[in-house]
């Protein structure tokens, strides 16, 4: 009975991998890191316009950014990251004529690029999602008061829209975050990548357990970094007594905690 | 009186299965794990079934061992787990024998043992594989193998990229993102004849270095199934003797590969 304590304990604190593997683990959360602020930043960016493509008033135009949308957000990310990656090497004389072999042979920006596409898809509905929720009455009051339309977007209906897409932007970073593991297939040495090479090289399932609990915090950070964004962005529409109940609440504890003479 | 004759039959049954368990499993059938993208050793044909030499050579032990044997496809790195997840009893699966694995796994004697060797592709013209010649180029092959480990400690100024399997390293090597990449020759050989004819080209084959590439390619067992061991092992000393292994690997390869 000691012993399988002892032998769990030992599974679950592998102090011998740590100090061999811990580095690589370190290089692998790093890489996690960069892929995943790197493609949902250009996500958000490219989302932006696909998003205004969608709501477009020419037909060409929203029918293509549909399309784009349905097919990102309708097909499994790991066949679209295939698709890139194995489907660029299979063009490569056409790409290298065109210049851009180099870019595609780097599994990093196959990577990148397939990330990208993906979650601006996703990106874009949301945005959508966001600027149809803002009420009508705003962007006609904006008109009422002589803004133009750039200002009205900008000034008015933006930043409500963008409050309202905070927290499904929060819950696309962490879809990201789980989904890179993905890029563990196509070579690259990210958490999942360098978990892997530490299980093959030691055959002990404890690097696993590590590599979630690691995805597992950075989740949680995320979570918790997004909770007080919200709290603090969306102090002006929260009820008057709500914030100032709060105010009152730490007045007293600090009143309390006063040691009384 | 009545509640100590409950925990008395209680007890009875629980030392019969107790017992039944500490018996020796009577092997009938025996699941075999492979991953099948090892041409020519095992690979998936058109039909969707796997063939090849070990699955030859397999059916033929289970032959003499009187059992009857089904085949299943695993990936690579999950091989080992699988294998001790009792999703299968023996992964037959050109696994060379080495101290890491043997940590893990129970192994069988080696059946056959063939030298490594690289690849390259058509456009390189130098056949220098050396350490300082392959400096500061790519260089694939299949992660959790032997080949990763003779990489990492050889090959220490190229660049090592690891595959899930050996097709999706060839596959790279042919779309012009790696410069080499090293695995068992005859896979490697068998890969130039077919699909890498256009593309690459076989460069040179190297001799296995003990203490990373051991003695062989073995049969891998669940420590606790020393009986089944022992049946290959008998088995395979059979198929020595009577020349089964001769005649089977007539069809596949053009010199023998037991390494005996």
């Amino acid at each position: 009975m000691l012993q399988t304590l002892q032998s769990l304990a030992g599974f679950v604190v592998n102090i011998p991998i740590l100090q061999e593997y811990g580095y690589r683990i370190l290089l692998g959360i790093r890489m996690t890191l960069i892929v995943v602020s790197l493609s949902c930043t250009l996500g958000f960016v490219l989302g932006y316009f696909i998003c205004l493509a969608r709501m477009s008033r020419f037909r060409i135009l929203s029918g293509f950014a549909l399309a784009y949308i349905t097919f990102f957000r309708g097909t499994p990310l790991l066949c679209q990251l295939y698709i890139v990656y194995y489907g660029s090497g299979d063009l490569r004389p056409q790409l290298q004529d065109l210049g851009l072999w180099t870019f595609f042979r780097d599994a990093f920006f196959c990577c990148i690029l397939t990330f990208t596409m993906n979650t601006s898809a996703y990106q874009a509905e949301i945005f959508r999602g966001a600027i149809q929720s803002v009420s009508r009455g705003q962007s006609e009051a904006a008109k009422a008061l002589g803004l133009n339309r750039i200002q009205t977007a900008g000034l008015v209906v933006m930043p409500q829209a963008l409050l309202i897409a905070l927290r499904p932007f929060g819950n696309e970073l962490i879809g990201m975050i789980k989904a890179s593991a993905l890029a563990a297939i196509v070579t690259l040495l990210d958490l999942m990548g360098q978990t892997r090479f530490v299980f093959a090289r030691t055959f002990d399932f404890s690097v696993y357990l590590y590599a979630a609990l690691i995805y597992l915090t950075m989740v949680e950070i995320i979570r918790r970094i997004w909770d007080k964004l919200e709290l603090r962005l969306s102090r002006h529409i929260r009820p008057r007594f709500e914030v100032l109940a709060k105010e009152e609440a730490k007045a007293i504890t600090i009143e309390t905690s006063m040691p009384s003479t | 009186m009545k509640k100590s004759k409950i925990w008395a039959a209680l007890g009875l049954a629980m030392a019969g299965l107790l017992a039944g368990q500490a018996d020796a499993k009577e092997w009938k059938t025996v699941r075999i794990g492979m991953d099948a993208s090892y041409a020519p050793f095992e690979s998936v044909d058109s039909k969707g079934e796997i063939v090849g030499f070990e699955v030859d050579y397999a059916k033929a032990l289970c032959a003499k061992m009187k059992v009857t044997c089904t085949f299943q496809n695993q990936d690579w790195d999950g091989v080992i787990p699988a294998l001790l997840g009792d999703k299968f009893d023996v992964i037959f699966s050109s696994m060379n024998i080495t101290k890491a694995r043997a940590e893990k796994v129970l192994f069988s004697d080696f059946y056959y043992a063939t030298p490594p060797a690289f690849i390259t592709t058509k456009g390189n013209k130098s056949d220098d594989i050396s350490p300082a010649a392959l400096k500061g180029k790519t260089i694939g092959t299949q992660s959790s193998t032997i080949h990763v480990n003779y990489l990492e400690k050889f090959y220490k100024d190229s660049e090592i990229k690891t595959y899930p399997t050996q097709d999706e390293a060839n596959l790279d090597l042919a779309n012009g993102r790696l410069d080499y990449v090293t695995a068992d020759s005859i896979v490697l050989q068998e890969f130039v004849n077919t699909k890498g004819k256009d593309s690459t080209r076989f460069v040179a084959l190297y001799a296995r270095v003990p203490e990373i590439h051991g003695p062989g390619v073995g049969a891998a067992f669940r420590p606790s199934d020393t009986d089944l061991k022992d049946m290959f092992n008998k088995a395979i000393a059979e198929a020595d003797a009577d020349g089964t292994f001769k005649t089977l690997e007539k069809p596949y390869f053009s010199f023998d590969i037991r390494g005996k």
